[in-house]
């Protein structure tokens, strides 16, 4: 099997890019969801795999590691664009 | 079962057996090194302290120093003093050899300089050989292995692939009752209250949590408008949004179980289990006082790739991606890029596991192999 994602900790709500995923293109690994990528993601980048709501928790290491900019959907890239970084 | 190692007097355990030549001050290198040309089998160190600065910076070489003649994998200790530094070397020698192990100190101005120094070090060297040669390994608990966890050189995927496998291999250590060292207190940035909540006592996550902000303080004193450069614009490009995020991808290598305790840099821990220690994260300061808090291993993930490994305590290293495994084959042990292949973080930590105890019993590491064998000893004032 070929990933193109690693989802760290099962409590998570983004997942990371292990290489590069071309808009459109299906996020694999995501067990029981169908995930389309809504933008290119950079390889070692995030991408959201649940719904994130506008000042919602940024998931990862089963850990707060960021408080969102507006509303994230599944298949999006987060980073310094839609995520509070003063708030890290 | 656990694993085969040397026991020494102090019940201490070495995974390995070496015959340590040990400056106590950065006059006396010269006459270390022409030791080590002399009798290839001891292991050397020599460093930059020792003398010239103040009470802080002489605890912190002093404490490094016993420490690094303690550390079990050094069956004999010679120390090689000048004779008018401050850290006197029969000082070393009267706290090392509390651990029962032979402890021997030579002073240059004593001895009436380097080559009659040298000689009659290399006659003493020749018969600590001779006497460690005679422990053999025998079977040991893992309650014995205290192991150093460090990251350097790190990319993108250090806090994806390689240091969450290194946390699964700290959590199966740490149920088989040995000690797993978290260092690098710089990494741990924006993680206080992550730390603090799994520390064992609320006590214990206070100091935790002063550590921290005092780190922080030091940024913010020392670097100025450098003091970001914990999170970099490279980091940002590598896809890490925030100092949490990048810290969070740090300290995943000390696994998930509970924080016994914080120790100083170069401190013994006293407890089992998950311990942290204060150290910075500049890899070689980092690696020196976890060897001088007595770690017999040190596993170290990297993604740029580095060759680093320390004189007496093998060093492990874990490549992040399978590139830099292939690239830098000679220098790297095992390879955590696996994961993105397709294997499952157990998968490649089990593999870890069996490298760990095979190194332990006396696999010979790349690191040692290519006799990587770098000492920095942490200095927090000026020289004087």
């Amino acid at each position: 099997m070929n990933r193109n994602v690693i989802i760290i900790h099962p409590d998570d709500n983004v997942a990371v890019a292990v290489r590069e995923i071309a808009a459109g293109e299906h996020v694999e690994g995501v067990e029981g969801k169908n995930i389309k990528a809504n933008s290119d993601i950079p390889q070692s980048h995030k991408v959201a795999i649940a719904e994130i709501e506008d000042g919602g928790t940024i998931i990862k290491y089963g850990e707060p590691v960021g408080v969102s900019k507006g509303i994230i959907s599944p298949g999006d890239w987060v980073h310094t664009h839609n995520i509070n970084t003063e708030e890290g | 079962m656990g694993f085969s190692g040397y026991v020494r007097p102090d019940g201490r355990v070495g995974v390995r057996n070496h015959v340590l030549i040990l400056s106590s001050v950065s006059c006396a290198n010269g006459v270390v090194n022409a030791i080590g040309r002399e009798l290839p089998e001891v292991k050397t160190i020599t460093h930059t302290e020792g003398c010239g600065r103040g009470p802080a910076d002489i605890g912190l070489s002093n404490r490094t120093l016993v420490g690094l003649g303690s550390n079990p994998n050094v069956a004999a200790l010679l120390i090689i003093g000048l004779g008018c530094e401050f850290i006197k070397a029969p000082g070393i020698r009267d706290a090392v050899a509390a651990t029962g192990k032979p402890v021997e100190v030579l002073n240059i101005q004593e001895k009436g300089g380097s080559i009659k120094t040298a000689s009659e070090g290399v006659k003493i060297a020749k018969k600590l050989l001779e006497q460690a040669a005679e422990t053999k390994r025998t079977e040991c608990g893992w309650d014995k292995l205290s192991v150093g966890l460090e990251c350097g050189g790190s990319d993108a995927l250090s806090g994806v692939t390689a240091n969450p496998m290194v946390g699964a291999t700290a959590d199966w250590l740490v149920g088989l009752g040995a000690t797993a060292v978290l260092s690098e207190t710089t990494e741990m940035m924006g993680t206080a209250e992550v730390l603090a909540r799994r520390a064992a006592t609320p006590e214990l996550g206070d100091r935790i949590r002063k550590l921290i902000e005092k780190q922080e303080e030091l940024m913010n004193l020392h670097l100025g408008p450098f003091k970001n450069i914990s999170i970099s614009p490279g980091n940002m490009d590598g896809g890490l949004s925030t100092i949490r995020e990048k810290s969070m991808g740090c300290i995943i290598k000390g696994g998930t179980t509970t924080i016994n305790d914080l120790v100083e840099y170069a401190a013994t821990p006293e407890k089992a289990g998950l311990v942290l220690m204060d150290t910075p994260g500049s890899d070689i300061f980092s690696l020196t006082g976890m060897a001088a808090g007595g770690c017999q291993i040190m596993i170290f993930t990297t993604g740029r790739g580095t060759p680093a490994g320390f004189p007496t305590v093998p060093v492990i290293k874990v490549a992040t991606n399978s590139a830099l495994f292939e690239k830098m084959n000679d220098d790297m042990d095992i390879n955590a890029g696996q994961i993105i292949e397709g294997k499952s973080v157990e998968e490649v930590s089990a593999d870890l596991n069996g490298l760990l105890e095979r190194v332990a019993g006396g696999e010979l590491t790349k690191a040692e192999k290519n006799l990587q064998e770098s000492v920095s000893i942490l200095t927090v004032g000026p020289a004087f």
